[in-house]
């Protein structure tokens, strides 16, 4: 890789770049703790979660003025460009996926407070599984700059996607059936189901921005979709 | 003077000084009426591409020009060709601002009254009125017309030269950075101006500032050791160059 005459030119990338693993980072930590109390709903845990969230919320702006900042004092070009371009979108994505494992904890916090637990536990743990290893390759994508592995969780949405519809078919079907659940902790699982699926879509939108960065080009979109052949939700 | 009059092209174009290769085999089609930016390191061989095509070349005793610099067809490096009258028509404008020791109006009118292009005191008028028009001048010059040009500041003396060179009916503009001695406001000022002049004339602008280069041209070409490495549109230069060696010369980097 070839460096830059002004060596703090190299430093204020590499920083942009490392605050971004960071916030990657971040997220990773809050999908992952959220994962691990599905089964028992610990309040406390959850609602720390809730907590740090504003912490993502803080690094995001800081990323975003740190862009701002090289390019006011770089004027970067090219490869540099794309560079300082897509953190802020990056972020801007992560912080997202940030606000939907705080509103996944939300949601069982209020289940716990209302004195339920999480129905099927084991597919909403194996379908947020899938999702957090998704976020860990795409950071792990970014901070390699490595755009085959971006490829492949791009390429690889659709199962996310898939899960979700088999999820929400088994929720739909059991409140068809009426009894064992009430329609409202139904309605949070709906929700939850969502919001993991949502995780995977961002994940993806890293992936684009990821391509780009190396090849200056957008991907070119041609993936099936889940959605395709039915109504969008 | 018309779009369809300013086509210049350069054919395996190089030039030596003495026995040393400048410039190697160069050659590129220039946009009409656009403004084409050379970039590249000091000694790269761009201001010296940049003076075959108004034969400047030939006042350096040691220089050698082979190729063919083509104006509307002909090529100029021919002994036919007059250069003082290639000159007018291919203007040129330096980095530093050069103006006579003459008042404002004569700066103007001495290129018309040379090449005999006013045959009254009202053409010649005119022609001064008009070019500082286009220069973006005349409003701050029409009341002191008859004052030392070298009084002026420093941006307006180089929109004074810029004028200058348009008196004489040019189609071509050369600018050997016109602007490195200017300060951001003067700059702006003059790349404004140029932005104005593309739509009457093809422009040539060597520049040092990657910054300018990106912000007042259509096609850019980056030289390296004499060779042309890169000629594309401007906007795909600066945002994904073909050559590595473009793009660490437009990020400032270092192999």
């Amino acid at each position: 890789m070839q460096q830059h005459i002004s060596t703090s030119f190299d430093e204020d990338l590499n920083e942009l770049d490392s605050m971004v693993t960071t916030i990657g980072g971040m997220a990773q930590s809050q999908l992952n703790t959220v994962l691990s109390v599905m089964d028992n709903l610990d309040e406390q845990v959850l609602s720390t979660i809730i907590k740090n969230d504003k912490q993502i919320d803080r690094f995001e702006q800081k990323i975003f003025d740190k862009a701002v900042e090289i390019i006011a004092l770089r004027s970067p070009h090219a490869s540099d460009l794309r560079k300082v371009m897509i953190a802020p979108r990056i972020a801007s994505s992560i912080e997202r996926i940030g606000d939907l494992a705080r509103n996944i904890a939300k949601r069982l916090l209020t289940l716990k407070t209302n004195k339920k637990s999480l129905p099927f536990v084991d597919e909403f743990t194996a379908m947020g599984q899938d999702a957090l290893s998704t976020l860990i390759t795409i950071n792990d994508a970014f901070g390699r700059s490595d755009v085959e592995k971006a490829l492949k969780v791009w390429e690889n949405d659709i199962a996310i996607d898939e899960a979700y519809h088999r999820l929400t078919e088994i929720i739909v079907k059991t409140l068809d059936q009426g009894g064992q659940h009430d329609a409202e902790t139904m309605r949070h699982c709906l929700f939850i189901a969502k919001n993991i699926e949502r995780i995977g879509d961002h994940a993806t939108s890293i992936a684009e921005q990821i391509y780009f960065r190396v090849h200056a080009t957008q991907i070119d979109d041609n993936r099936p979709k889940q959605g395709d052949a039915e109504a969008s939700d | 003077m018309t779009p369809s009059n300013s086509k210049l092209a350069a054919k395996d174009v190089s030039v030596y000084y003495n026995d040393k290769q400048a410039l190697k085999s160069v050659s590129l089609d220039l946009l009409e009426n656009a403004v084409t930016a050379f970039i590249g390191p000091s000694g790269c061989g761009k201001s010296t591409f940049l003076r075959c095509f108004n034969r400047m070349n030939d006042v350096i005793p040691s220089a050698r020009v082979e190729g063919e610099i083509l104006l509307n067809g002909v090529n100029i490096n021919t002994p036919e060709v007059d250069p003082v009258l290639l000159r007018a028509q291919v203007g040129m404008v330096f980095q530093k601002a050069n103006p006579f020791p003459k008042s404002i109006y004569d700066n103007i009118a001495y290129g018309p009254r040379i090449h005999g292009l006013a045959s009254h005191k009202d053409d010649l008028d005119q022609i001064v009125e008009d070019s500082l028009k286009k220069a973006g001048l005349w409003a701050e010059v029409s009341d002191r017309l008859m004052d030392q040009a070298t009084g002026l500041s420093g941006g307006q003396q180089q929109r004074l030269c810029i004028a200058r060179a348009i008196a004489v009916n040019p189609s071509i503009l050369l600018m050997d950075e016109p602007c490195s001695a200017l300060d951001p406001i003067a700059t702006a000022v003059i790349e404004e101006l140029i932005e104005n002049l593309k739509e009457r004339y093809t422009i040539i602008i060597v520049t040092h500032s990657m910054q300018q280069a990106a912000r007042v041209s259509q096609k850019t070409a980056y030289f390296h050791l004499g060779n042309l490495v890169e000629y594309g549109d401007t906007r795909q230069i600066f945002t994904n160059p073909a050559h590595e060696q473009t793009e660490a010369y437009i990020s400032g980097k270092i192999g």
